[in-house]
């Protein structure tokens, strides 16, 4: 570790400390539909919107309603996108020919980017057309991004309405989430990535001589060897900078290219490294302002945030520590760092990143349900690919992804202020509001399905030696890292990996499409049956017996049960796999 | 025909979704007559 190293990464948190308040102030305006500097702009967008789809904007919705018709528009959108990838063929900015992608991998990219998961088990430069990234992908990055929003936004409504039934309109909260904050955020994002050298274009692909030809020996299923020299190299060119942006501001994380933001095209130096990682911070800490605003409460805003900020530092610090330390494989090695090399553990990271942006990225992008990489995770030390994965685990609440951050650390707050009850023998109380058995139970109830849904279809997966572990590269506790990061990753719709495990086959695409379907929603209808209920009970006064949720002891609390929960469920998991990997490592076997 | 299955599931899904949703409400229902 250095102290450049150091520096930096005290320097990203403090740009997000400082935005975090003119962000959280700005969407607190944008979602209570108070004036705000861009309304001339976009507010007659909004008005021809609602006259052309016949929606009333003053009309409030139950729960119930709410739900429902967040799931008609993600049914409609995710077949809209299935028929766009089987049909890109026939479409227009094709200009490489390519062909409609096969079923299977359709329908999971469609279910992939509906639950901003953004998980490709594909090259994107090889399988999807211009259009298919555009109109299928790009605009998914957009709705779920919003959705994520508008039901944080739900879920606060819910904690602040006092003897109410409604939690607002979905269609205002998304329509308003695109109009005033994605777009306008993504538009400045894109010049600025633009400036720093992300292409933006509709060409065909360039091709290049190569300076030196390459040889390259195949195998045949004869058996026989094959040898092909190689003289020019295909160069994919796209739209790239209007998708990056809000690939990062919407915490989706699908690249346009397989490498993702480590490809030069997509994330080309380290300022715009820089601004791709505060991007994905930029409205989950500002959502902590907008709690503490809308609940009238700004100090229990920045007690969530305080709890964030713990976790944050301690998933940094583990792998930032982790991955400057080389493996015992080079130690006969100079791993030093020096003015020539980075030290630590370079493999599968950018050199114009270095070890401290890519362990900074890594646990940015999975704090928050992004996904997106600068390095390959899989490349990680033991220690320091289990960071990620148990930012995952945690749920992604450490900021999280746009709205599914804020609402997931709120669950944990209702727990957190439920176990306090118990500890004092009183019934618990979160901000005027009585916490009762049904909110308990839907809690449990969004909890307890994500460990299902990881342990289960990765008990199935180690289990089967034809369907699961067929697919792996790596064996040992490697092996299960792969597997059970892939399931954590879609469950959480988080869209990194270990790339190590083939997921392109019929039982992954179908279960880890499943995953990120449950991960999803089954998760985010107890949340929001939660908030139909808060938001339905009377205020009651705090009194000397009231738990106070604005105090350093409350955050110290929260980060407890957090932690707890998260230990008791996946430690054994993680046991068997990252944490039995780095004893292994440390004996000399590596996998 | 892979693509009927395909389309089908994703309704299969989102009908899993919806009944989901009626059980919350039923259970929410159920809770405040209590």
């Amino acid at each position: 570790m250095t102290t450049n190293g150091w520096f930096q990464i005290a320097l990203f948190f403090v740009v997000v400390l400082t935005l975090a308040k003119p962000m959280g102030s700005y969407m607190t305006l944008v979602f209570e539909r108070r004036r705000t500097w861009l309304d001339p702009i976009v507010a007659p967008i909004e008005r021809l919107l609602y006259r052309l789809t016949g929606i009333n904007p003053d009309e409030e919705m139950r729960w119930t309603t709410y739900l429902v018709a967040m799931l008609i528009f993600t049914a409609a959108t995710v077949i809209l996108t299935f028929v766009v990838e089987r049909a890109q063929g026939h479409l227009p900015f094709n200009p490489q020919h390519l062909a409609g992608v096969e079923p299977g991998l359709a329908w999971n990219t469609a279910i992939s980017f509906s639950t901003n998961t953004n998980w490709q088990a594909y090259s994107p430069e090889t399988t999807m057309s211009y259009f298919t990234q555009m109109f299928g992908l790009a605009t998914h990055n957009f709705w779920s991004a919003a959705i994520g929003l508008a039901l944080a936004v739900a879920f606060i409504r819910g904690i602040a309405r006092r003897e109410m039934k409604t939690l607002g309109n979905f269609w205002v909260d998304m329509t308003r989430g695109i109009l005033w904050v994605l777009a306008p955020i993504s538009i400045i994002l894109a010049i600025a990535l633009v400036s720093q050298g992300v292409i933006q274009n509709l060409r065909p692909y360039d091709t290049a001589k190569l300076i030196e030809s390459q040889t390259q020996t195949t195998t045949g299923a004869d058996g026989k060897p094959t040898t092909t020299v190689i003289t020019t190299q295909t160069i994919a060119q796209g739209p790239v900078a209007s998708q990056e942006a809000i690939k990062m501001l919407g915490t989706n994380g699908g690249g346009f290219f397989n490498a993702n933001s480590a490809h030069p095209f997509e994330n080309p130096t380290p300022f715009s490294n820089f601004l791709e990682m505060l991007v994905i911070f930029l409205i989950p800490a500002g959502l902590t302002v907008t709690l503490g605003q809308m609940t009238k409460s700004p100090k229990h805003g920045w007690a969530v945030f305080a709890a964030m900020s713990v976790l944050f530092f301690a998933g940094i610090a583990t792998c930032y520590w982790a991955e400057s330390h080389a493996t015992p494989a080079l130690a006969a090695t100079d791993t030093q760092v020096s003015a020539t090399q980075s030290g630590g553990n370079m493999e599968g990271k950018e050199v114009r990143f270095g070890i401290a942006n890519s362990a900074l990225f890594a646990t940015v992008t999975t704090d928050a349900s992004c996904g997106a990489v600068n390095a390959m995770h899989d490349s990680f030390t033991p220690l320091g690919g289990m960071v990620p994965m148990v930012d995952i685990l945690l749920g992604e609440i450490i900021f999280g992804g746009v709205g599914a951050g804020m609402y997931g650390m709120l669950i944990f707050v209702i727990l957190s202020v439920f176990i306090a009850g118990l500890m004092v023998g009183r019934t618990p109380e979160y901000l005027g509001k009585k916490i009762e058995a049904y909110d308990i139970q839907m809690a449990m109830l969004y909890l307890l399905i994500f460990p299902l849904i990881i342990l289960g279809f990765s008990a199935v997966s180690v289990l089967s030696p034809s369907f699961g572990l067929s697919s792996l590269t790596n064996h040992g506790p490697h092996g299960l890292s792969e597997i059970l990061y892939a399931y954590t990753s879609a469950t959480g719709n988080n869209g990194s990996a270990f790339a190590g495990l083939n997921a392109d086959t019929h039982w992954y695409n179908s279960t880890l499409g499943i995953a990120m379907f449950a991960g999803r929603f089954l998760m985010l209808i107890p949340m929001l049956a939660i908030a139909g209920n808060l938001a339905a009970k009377k205020s009651i006064p705090a009194t000397v017996g009231t738990f106070p949720v604005t105090t350093p002891l409350f955050t110290t609390l929260l980060v407890g049960v957090i932690l707890i929960v998260g230990a008791l469920t996946f430690f054994p998991a993680l046991s068997l796999g990252p944490i039995l990997e780095h004893l292994l490592m440390r004996a000399g076997h590596s996998f | 025909m892979s693509d009927i299955i395909f389309l089908l599931s994703t309704l299969a899904c989102f009908a899993v979704a919806l009944l989901y949703v009626a059980a919350c409400n039923r259970l929410n229902s159920r809770s405040s007559r209590d």
